[in-house]
C-alpha cells in the first residue's frame, strides 16, 4: 500500500499544480461570481425601477381622477353613496352650472349628469367643453366608462343585493379551463414532485458528466504521457503495474473530485447569495437526504471507476496522446447518449429506452441521475442499477489492468483487437 | 556506502522463457550475479536482452522459469534495493528536478525527509548541482541522461541494472559515469550492464554474458573468454633478425606485421614447440603471445555463425 500512497500523492500534487488544472478549477467560481454579480446588478436596477414605479403609482393615486356628477333624478337620490370607485372618486355637484364651473377650474376631471328621466331611459350625459371653447384646446381624455358603470351599479343595487353579489354584477364571470381524462380524472404533474431532490440529482448529474470528461481524461493523459516520455519503465522497476494504476486512479480521481467540489461549492455559494437577493423555493436550499447522498456517491464512485478504467485501457493500448484522445471518443461519446435522448427520458422516464439505458454501463450514470431527478426510479431499480454499474466498473478495471500489464511498454505500434483479446485472456 | 545483500545472490534467474506471439523471445536463460560483480550483457538488437532484464525485474512475468532477487522471489522490499536505468528512458519534462528525484526515491522506500539529502548527494556526485532547480525539459540530452542516472543510484541500490547507459553521452560524461559504476562495484553493488559497446564491457566488466536469438551463447569471465577464443596464430617480436620463421617446426605461414611476425600454426604445431625452437636457435624474444581476439571479434564471430554462417557447435558455453 506504501507504493499506492506515494503514487497517489504524486499524481494528485502533479495534477493540481498544473496551470491548466488551476485555470479550469478557478473558471467556474469566477463565472459564478460574474453571474451572481450580474444578477445582483440587474436585480438592483430593476428593483429601483419597480420602486420608482410604485412611488409613481402612489403619487398618481394621490391625483385620482375626480369625476363630478349631478343627480337630477326624481325622488330620493339614486347616487348618494359609493363615490370611491377603483381608479376614481365621484364628487357630487349641486347643479349643472356648478359642475361646469368646477370642470372649467379643473377641480374635477369630468362631469356626468343623471337627467330626471334616467330611470326610464338610462341616459347619462357627459358634459365636456367643445374643442374651441374659450379658444383653448382641451383633449378629450379618458372615457371613464368602466368606472362610471361600477359607480352606477354600486348605487343602483346598494340596498338590493349583498356586496359580493354586487361585485359579480359588475364582473359577471372569470373564465377558467380545466382539462380532464375521459374517466374524469385529472392530470396533476406536480403531484409527488420533489423540487429539492430534483435539483440535487440534476446538479450531481451535471457534475458527473464533467467528472467523466476531466477526471478520467487526466488518467488517460497521465498514462500516455508517461509512455511517451518513457518514464513508465523506470516507475515499473519500483512499483507493480497494478499499484501504479491504482495510485493514478486515486490521485487523479481525487484531483477531479476536488475540482468538482470547488465547482459545486461555488455554485452553492452562488445560489445562497442569489437567495439573499431574491426568494428561492425553500426546497432547493434544503439539504438532501442521506439516502440520496449515498446514491449520488455510488454513481460518482462507480461511474468514475468505470470511465477511468476504460480510459486507462485506451491509454494502455495507444502510443501517443493524439491517438489516445481520438480513441477515447469511443468511451466518452456513449456517455452523452442519455443527454441526446433526454426528450425520451423526460417524456417516458419509465419507458423501455429509459430502463435499457439505465443498465448499459456507459449510459447508466447519466441516465440514472436524470431519472432520479424526475423521480422515476424506485429504490429497487436504483439498487439494481448501482450493482450493475459496480460490477461493470470492476470488470473495466480488470480489463484495464490486463491491457496495462500487456502493453504498458509498447511503443510505436498499436495492437490489433485480436492481440488485445489474446492478452486479456492470457493475462 | 551501499547496503550489502543480506541473503542470496542479488539476482538468480533460472530457465527463463518468454514468448511474444509466435516468437520465443527468450529461451531458457539462466543468469546469476554476485555482489560486487559487473556483468556485461551483450547481444545484437532483438536478441532478448531487454526482455530478460524486464523479467528479472518483474516488469514482465516469464512464461517459464524463476527469478530470485536477494534469495527470494522479487517483492517490494527487493525492488527497493534495485536501481534500473532502462534503454527507453525519460523523465517528466515539465517538472523540476527536486520533486522528480524525491518521487523516485520515495518509490524506492526512502523516507520523505531523507530524500532531498540523497538527491543532493547524487546530483553533486554527477556534477549536476548547479542545475538542480531547473525543469527537466530545460536540460540537454546528456544532462538529462546523467540526471536519470542520478535518480537510479540516489537510493544506494545493491543491484544496479544499466541498459545502454552511455548512449548519447560525451566522452567526459561517459568517463564520469564509468567511474561512478566502478565506485559502486567497489562498494559491493552488483551491476548488470547491457550494451553494444564491447570496449566498454572489456573495460568495466568482470564477466560477459552474450545472448542471441533469445539464448545465452556465451557466459564467462572476460579474460577467460578471450583466452578460450584465442586463435592458432602467434604474435612474435624479436630483437634479432629471424629470416627463417617459415622453417620453424609447426609453422604453416608467417607474415611480417609491423615490427614482428604473425605466425599461423599447422594442426600439429604448438606455441610451446615454436617457442622452444626459437630459444634453441638463440633468438632474442621481445614479445611472444597467442593472438587473442577482441570481444567484438568474438561477438561478431558468434553472432555471424548463429545467423547461418556456422553451426550450433560453434556456440560457446562456459561456466561462471
Amino acid at each position: 500500500m506504501g507504493s499506492v500512497r506515494i503514487v497517489t500523492r504524486h499524481e494528485f500534487r502533479t495534477a493540481v499544480t498544473r496551470p491548466s488544472y488551476i485555470i479550469l478549477t478557478a473558471a467556474m467560481p469566477v463565472l459564478v461570481a460574474l453571474a451572481v454579480a450580474g444578477f445582483a446588478i440587474f436585480t438592483l436596477v430593476t428593483r429601483e425601477d419597480a420602486e420608482a414605479e410604485t412611488a409613481s403609482s402612489a403619487e398618481s393615486s394621490a391625483q385620482t381622477p375626480r369625476l363630478g356628477y349631478v343627480d337630477l333624478t326624481d325622488g330620493p337620490a339614486l347616487f348618494g353613496a359609493h363615490q370611491d370607485q377603483p381608479g376614481a372618486v365621484f364628487v357630487p355637484m349641486p347643479d349643472r352650472d356648478a359642475g361646469i364651473a368646477a370642470l372649467n377650474d379643473e377641480q374635477i376631471d369630468a362631469l356626468f349628469v343623471f337627467p330626471p328621466d334616467y330611470a326610464e331611459t338610462g341616459t347619462v350625459v357627459r358634459v365636456r367643453f367643445a374643442d374651441d371653447a374659450g379658444g383653448v384646446f382641451r383633449p378629450d381624455g379618458p372615457s371613464y366608462s368602466g368606472t362610471l358603470r361600477g359607480f352606477v351599479l354600486s348605487n343602483l343595487f346598494a340596498d338590493e343585493v349583498p356586496v359580493g353579489l354586487a361585485e359579480r354584477l359588475q364582473i359577471p364571470y372569470r373564465l377558467e379551463i380545466e382539462e380532464v381524462r375521459p374517466d374524469g380524472g385529472t392530470e396533476d404533474e406536480s403531484a409527488g414532485f420533489d423540487l429539492g431532490r430534483a435539483a440535487f440529482f440534476a446538479v450531481a448529474g451535471i457534475s458527473l458528466l464533467f467528472s467523466v470528461f476531466f477526471s478520467s481524461g487526466y488518467v488517460l493523459n497521465a498514462l500516455v504521457e508517461e509512455k511517451e516520455n518513457r518514464v513508465m519503465e523506470v516507475l515499473l522497476s519500483s512499483v507493480k503495474p497494478d499499484a501504479l494504476l491504482l495510485g493514478k486512479f486515486l490521485g487523479l480521481g481525487a484531483a477531479g473530485l476536488l475540482q468538482m467540489a470547488a465547482w459545486l461549492a461555488s455554485v452553492g455559494v452562488g445560489v445562497l447569495v442569489v437567495g439573499l437577493i431574491v426568494d428561492i423555493p425553500a426546497d432547493i436550499l434544503t439539504m438532501p437526504g442521506v439516502g440520496d447522498i449515498a446514491i449520488a456517491a455510488g454513481y460518482f464512485l462507480f461511474g468514475y471507476a468505470l470511465f477511468a478504467s476504460l480510459m486507462a485501457a485506451v491509454g494502455a493500448v495507444t502510443t501517443s496522446l493524439r491517438e489516445a484522445n481520438q480513441i477515447s471518443a469511443i468511451v466518452i461519446v456513449p456517455a452523452f447518449i442519455p443527454v441526446w435522448l433526454n426528450f425520451i427520458l423526460f417524456s417516458e422516464p419509465e419507458g423501455t429506452v429509459a430502463r435499457v439505458l439505465t443498465y448499459i454501463p456507459v449510459t447508466a450514470p447519466v441516465t440514472g441521475f436524470i431519472r432520479l431527478a424526475i423521480g422515476a426510479m424506485g429504490p429497487l431499480e436504483t439498487v439494481a442499477a448501482l450493482l450493475v454499474l459496480a460490477a461493470s466498473a470492476a470488470g473495466a478495471l480488470w480489463l484495464a489492468m490486463r491491457l496495462f500489464r500487456a502493453y504498458l511498454l509498447m511503443y510505436g505500434k498499436r495492437p490489433t483487437l485480436k492481440e488485445m483479446a489474446r492478452s486479456v485472456v492470457s493475462g | 556506502m551501499a547496503t550489502l545483500a543480506t541473503s542470496g545472490a542479488p539476482v538468480r534467474a533460472t530457465g527463463l522463457w518468454k514468448r511474444f506471439g509466435a516468437l520465443d523471445v527468450v529461451r531458457d536463460v539462466s543468469l546469476e550475479i554476485a555482489p560486487g560483480e559487473v556483468v556485461g550483457f551483450v547481444g545484437p538488437n532483438g536478441a532478448g536482452k531487454s526482455t530478460t532484464i524486464r523479467m528479472m525485474l518483474d516488469i514482465f512475468a516469464p512464461d517459464r522459469g524463476t527469478v530470485e532477487v536477494f534469495g527470494a522471489p522479487i517483492d517490494d522490499a527487493a525492488r527497493r534495493r534495485i536501481g534500473y536505468l532502462p534503454e527507453e528512458r525519460g523523465l517528466y519534462p515539465g517538472l523540476r528536478i527536486p520533486p522528480i528525484l524525491k518521487y523516485m526515491a520515495e518509490l524506492k522506500g526512502v523516507p520523505s525527509h531523507e530524500a532531498p539529502g540523497l538527491a543532493d548527494a547524487a546530483l553533486e556526485r554527477l556534477g549536476l548541482t548547479e542545475h538542480r532547480t531547473k525543469k527537466v525539459g530545460e536540460l540537454s540530452r546528456g544532462l538529462r541522461q546523467l540526471l536519470q542516472f542520478a535518480a537510479t543510484i540516489q537510493h544506494k541500490p545493491d543491484f544496479l541494472v544499466l541498459d545502454e547507459p552511455f548512449s548519447g553521452l560525451d566522452p567526459v560524461n561517459v568517463r564520469l559515469m564509468k567511474n561512478t559504476v566502478a565506485d559502486l562495484r567497489d562498494d559491493g553493488v552488483a551491476v548488470l550492464f547491457s550494451t553494444h559497446q564491447m570496449t566498454d564491457v572489456e573495460e568495466l566488466c568482470d564477466r560477459v554474458v552474450m545472448i542471441n536469438h533469445g539464448e545465452i551463447v556465451l557466459n564467462g569471465g572476460v579474460r577467460e573468454i578471450r583466452r578460450q577464443h584465442a586463435s592458432d596464430r602467434l604474435l612474435l617480436e624479436c630483437t634479432s633478425d629471424m629470416p627463417y620463421a617459415l622453417c620453424l617446426p609447426g609453422v604453416a605461414a608467417a607474415e611480417m606485421r609491423g615490427d614482428g611476425w604473425r605466425i599461423s600454426l599447422t594442426e600439429e604445431g604448438s606455441a610451446e614447440g615454436v617457442l622452444q625452437a626459437l630459444l634453441d636457435a638463440g633468438i632474442q624474444i621481445e614479445r611472444f603471445e597467442r593472438e587473442a581476439p577482441t570481444l567484438e571479434e568474438i561477438f561478431l564471430r558468434i553472432v555471424g555463425s548463429s545467423d547461418g554462417n556456422g553451426t550450433a557447435d560453434e556456440r560457446t558455453h562456459t561456466g561462471g
